[in-house]
This record gives structure tokens, C-alpha cells and sequence, in this order.
């Protein structure tokens, strides 16, 4: 049980850091917490499954398509709304959550309100220290720690990557070197949108598809940005993993229907007791 | 002819006024200072020469009009500015800082920063210390090593002694004596400090509640009855 534990946690954990850091991107840049974030994972699961199962497409362009799609919705999401309400941080977050009911709607009326479920993107089971895990898991789990770390060389070792952080920490330092903000807000949302709509199509294949699917993973997104710190990619990582962890722990030694109260203790207890989070800072 | 020409420069902050009608010339290769009390509108001045407040009247840089250009664009154009608190990136190591100023000039990323560590050797050394852990005196020198890196033609510096020991207060000047004797590149810094400005000017303005009171050398200034009675306290 130990090792199923361990085993489970850490996939679980590469997911929920793929949805923490698309997240927190988003807050560290422009100051405004992006609730259609989850609008943005149910995106990516519908363009896939639309892709690869409705179309038929193979699997990689299909998985391609629905990461496009979402840095399409987050760029225009950026643009048509975000844009507009730049110095009112409650404009931004009323209307993004306004546009993921909007987008559950539009799900609903194109794929019905009835669960699909999906296909895994690699069928089969592998047995890791005689824990049966789904390959379908191990290969989303590889491809978000590959995403995160390249994010994280990203983030650190290129111009614009540094850019991104520069306007985190000091917009006006960074406008003064020659960086436009509102540049790096557009590339902030499209790279979370990439993000958002990869965690989506993990998520469906775990699970299933619902036009409500949004909701869970976006809650989960604002627990391990609250625990971690809001904006710090590390600090969203190493939460990640405390409340993947915690999920998986509730599940295999409590009960499955249980693992949501526990992060929600967590979060009233980070609240009440470390209010900016175990690693608080606000930028990346 | 003059690398920035500023005429009637107006600024509001809502409709508060923080400058009426500024006009001011600085030439190629000098060291021009503005000088005033707090609230003046010094830091309001150089963040208007770089595009970050509503602004109306004329600023043209080497040619340009700048009237209608946003900062970033302004910048490019070889305008390094070290503002007022710095702006410094508090989690970012000094070199990481000084790349963010290279944004605009990556070829010379190499070239600049020799010359920022010649100009400030402590800052080599720490080279990977986050800047928020960093002495005053070392912020302002990142923050001026910042500006440098774009290859700036002129350099903007809001208050650079402000509350720094006497002793770095003169390594400060000395940089900036430096780059203007050496580098021939045209330097406007602001002050409350008067002796510094004046010791280190070859221009002098003073800005009193949003307006040019007076203008002139340092000599000239310093036999100005107003300023001695106001700043020098005779
Ligand atoms: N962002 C702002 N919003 C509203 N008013 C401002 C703003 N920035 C400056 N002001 C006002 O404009 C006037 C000039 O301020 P400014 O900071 O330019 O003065 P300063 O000469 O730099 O002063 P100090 O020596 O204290 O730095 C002040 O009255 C100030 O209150
Ligand atoms: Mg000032």
C-alpha cells in the first residue's frame, strides 16, 4: 500500500503541477487570477476528443490541436477581455468566470451534456514495484514533468523567459528595459492556455469528459496556488505535491469521497495560520 | 544641436498638475542636473522622458518626437533610465538584473557587461546575489549598470545619493564622471542634494513645484541669491 501510495501521489502530483504553474503564470504577470482557467482544461479535453476520437485523427496531432486551441483561447480570452479591464483585477475575474459558464454552455450545445469518455492516449498497465499503473498515467506524468522543466529552463535561462519574470517582480523595471508588459501578458496567456488545455486532455483520459469538468481542476488550481504561494512556480510545484499526495492518501486509506474535504481543510489551515502561502511571494 | 530637447512639458495625475510647461535642452556629452525639493516633479520628469505618464508638449531625443511613443519603444532608442527606487528585480542575481537590461541590445550583452563590472567590480563578485538581500549603495549600482546595458546615448538617473554614506555617494559620482569623460555619453540626473549636483553638473536647473525656477552653471547658481538663501541655508 506504501508504494501505491507513492506511486500514485507522484502521478497525481505532475498533473496537479501542470495546472498550478498554467495558473499562477497568469496571477505573477498581470495581478488577476484567470477563472476561466478551467474553462480552458475543458477546452482541451473536448478539442481532443473531437480530434482524435470524433475525427478520427492520430493521437499526436490531435494532442497538438487541442494545446493550440488552447493558447488560442487564452491569447483570445487575453485579448477581448483581459486587456480591456487591465487596472481592475475584479472586472477581470467576474467576467472570466462569466466566460467559463459561457464555454460550458457552447460544450453543452456542441457535445451534449452527457460524459464521453476517452480514450487512453497510451492503452496498456505497467506494473512499477508491483503497483499496476495505467501507461496512460505514466505517459501523461513523463510529459508534464518534461513541460515543467522546460518551462523552467525557459523561464530562466532565455530573454524571454526572463522578460516574463522581470514584469512579475517589477513591471515598471521592466518597462524601462525596453520590455512591453503587454507583450509578455499575451505570450503569460497563451503559454498557461498550452498548459490548461494539456492538463485537460490528462485529465479527461484519467477520467472522463463532462461539460463540468471545469470546476474541480480549477478549484484544485487556486489550492495548490493558495498553499504553495500565489505566483511561485517552485513553490506551486512542491505544493502540487502535498495535496497530490494528501488526495491520494485520503483515497486509498479513507475514502475516495473524502479526498476533496481534506485540500479544502488545507486551505483554511495555510490561510488562517501562513496567509501567503508556505512559499509566499507574488512573483515567478 | 541638442541629443534632448523638452518644450512645455505638461503632466496630470488625474487633474492634479505635477508640471506646468517645462522646457529644457541637454546637450550631446553633457552632465545635466535637476535639482528641488521633494515634490518638485524631478521623478515625474524622467518617467515622463521615457513614455510612463500622460504627458502633452514636445520631448524630441536625438531627432525623434517622443510626444506619442510608448516607454518600451522609448528605451530602444538608447534611453537608459535608473529611476528612483531602482525597480531592481528583488528575486533575480545582479547579473540576471543586468541581462533584463540587455533586452534590447543582445549583441552587446558581452561588451556591456565588462564594462559595468569594470565600472562596479563588488558587483562581479556578486554577480549571483538576488538583489533584495543587496546594500543601497549595491542596488544603485545594479540599477545604474542596468540602464547602461541597453547602450544607452543618454542616461536618466532619479536621485542617485538618495540615502546613501558620503563615501558612496562619491564612488557614484566618480562612475558617472567616468562615463561622461570616457564614454562621452550625456547624463541627466535629478537631486536633492545640491552639492553633489553642482559638483558634478556642467548644467543646472531647478524644478520648484512643477516649474524651471532657474537655470545656469554651477557657478552661476551658486552666487544665486534664492539658492543660497534656500539651499545652502545662509
Ligand atoms: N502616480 C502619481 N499619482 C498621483 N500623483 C503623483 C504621482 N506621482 C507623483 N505625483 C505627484 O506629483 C508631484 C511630483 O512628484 P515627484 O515624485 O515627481 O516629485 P519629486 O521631485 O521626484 O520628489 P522626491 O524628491 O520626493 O522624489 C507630487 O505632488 C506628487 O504627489
Ligand atoms: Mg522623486
Amino acid at each position: 500500500m506504501l508504494s501505491q501510495i507513492l506511486i500514485q501521489g507522484f502521478l497525481l502530483s505532475g498533473l496537479y503541477g501542470l495546472l498550478a504553474v498554467g495558473f499562477t503564470m497568469i496571477f505573477s504577470v498581470g495581478r488577476v487570477l484567470n477563472l476561466a482557467f478551467g474553462a480552458n482544461i475543458m477546452i482541451g479535453g473536448y478539442v481532443y476528443f473531437a480530434l482524435a476520437q470524433e475525427a478520427a485523427l492520430p493521437k499526436l496531432p490531435s494532442f497538438i490541436g487541442a494545446v493550440l486551441a488552447g493558447v488560442a483561447f487564452g491569447v483570445v480570452t487575453y485579448l477581448i477581455l483581459v486587456r480591456r479591464f487591465r487596472d481592475d483585477p475584479i472586472a477581470v475575474e467576474i467576467s472570466t468566470l462569466i466566460l467559463a459558464v459561457v464555454m460550458q454552455a457552447l460544450i453543452v450545445m456542441i457535445f451534449s451534456p452527457a460524459p464521453r469518455s476517452m480514450w487512453p492516449l497510451l492503452p496498456g498497465v505497467a506494473h512499477i514495484y508491483g503497483v499496476a499503473v495505467s501507461l496512460n498515467i505514466v505517459l501523461a506524468t513523463v510529459v508534464s514533468w518534461v513541460v515543467l522543466g522546460g518551462l523552467l529552463v525557459f523561464v530562466h535561462k532565455t530573454h524571454l523567459g526572463r522578460a516574463i519574470r522581470a514584469v512579475s517582480m517589477d513591471p515598471k523595471g521592466a518597462t524601462i528595459s525596453g520590455i512591453d508588459p503587454r507583450q509578455i501578458s499575451l505570450v503569460t496567456w497563451g503559454l498557461s492556455g498550452a498548459l490548461g488545455a494539456m492538463a485537460g486532455v490528462f485529465l479527461a483520459t484519467y477520467t472522463q469528459l463532462d461539460p463540468g469538468m471545469w470546476v474541480f481542476p480549477l478549484i484544485t488550481a487556486v489550492a495548490v496556488v493558495i498553499v504553495g504561494g500565489i505566483g511561485s512556480i517552485i513553490g506551486s510545484l512542491i505544493a502540487a505535491h502535498i495535496i497530490g499526495f494528501m488526495e491520494t492518501i485520503t483515497t486509498t486509506v479513507i475514502a475516495a469521497e473524502l479526498r476533496g474535504v481534506f485540500t479544502m481543510l488545507l486551505i483554511i489551515i495555510v490561510l488562517l495560520v501562513v496567509p501567503k502561502g508556505l512559499f509566499g511571494r507574488e512573483e515567478i | 544641436m541638442a541629443l534632448l530637447e523638452i518644450t512645455d512639458l505638461e503632466v496630470f495625475y488625474g487633474k492634479a498638475r505635477s508640471l506646468h510647461g517645462v522646457s529644457l535642452e541637454v546637450g550631446a556629452g553633457k552632465i545635466v542636473a535637476i535639482i528641488g525639493p521633494n515634490g518638485a516633479g524631478k521623478s515625474t520628469l524622467l518617467d515622463s522622458i521615457v513614455g510612463l505618464t500622460k504627458r502633452t508638449g514636445r520631448i524630441v531625443f536625438d531627432g525623434t518626437d517622443l510626444s506619442r511613443m510608448r516607454a518600451p519603444q522609448i528605451v530602444s532608442l538608447g534611453i537608459g533610465y535608473a529611476p528612483e527606487r531602482g525597480n531592481l528585480f528583488p528575486f533575480m542575481g545582479v547579473k540576471e538584473n543586468l541581462l533584463v537590461g540587455a533586452y534590447r541590445a543582445r549583441k552587446e550583452i558581452d561588451k556591456n557587461l565588462r564594462m559595468v563590472f569594470d565600472l562596479f567590480p563588488v558587483l562581479e563578485e556578486r554577480r549571483n546575489q538576488e538583489t533584495r538581500t543587496q546594500s543601497g549603495g549595491e542596488r544603485q549600482m545594479v540599477s545604474l549598470g542596468r540602464a547602461l546595458m541597453s547602450s544607452p546615448k543618454l542616461l536618466l538617473v532619479d536621485e542617485p545619493t538618495m540615502g546613501l554614506a558620503p563615501r558612496v555617494c562619491l564612488d557614484i559620482a566618480a562612475a558617472l564622471r567616468d562615463l561622461n569623460a570616457r564614454l562621452g555619453l550625456t547624463i541627466v540626473i535629478t537631486e536633492q542634494n545640491v552639492n553633489f549636483a553642482m559638483n558634478l553638473a556642467q548644467e543646472v536647473y531647478l524644478l520648484e513645484t512643477g516649474r524651471i525656477r532657474l537655470k545656469g552653471t554651477p557657478d552661476e547658481l551658486r552666487h544665486e541669491k534664492y539658492i543660497v538663501e534656500t539651499y545652502f541655508g545662509a
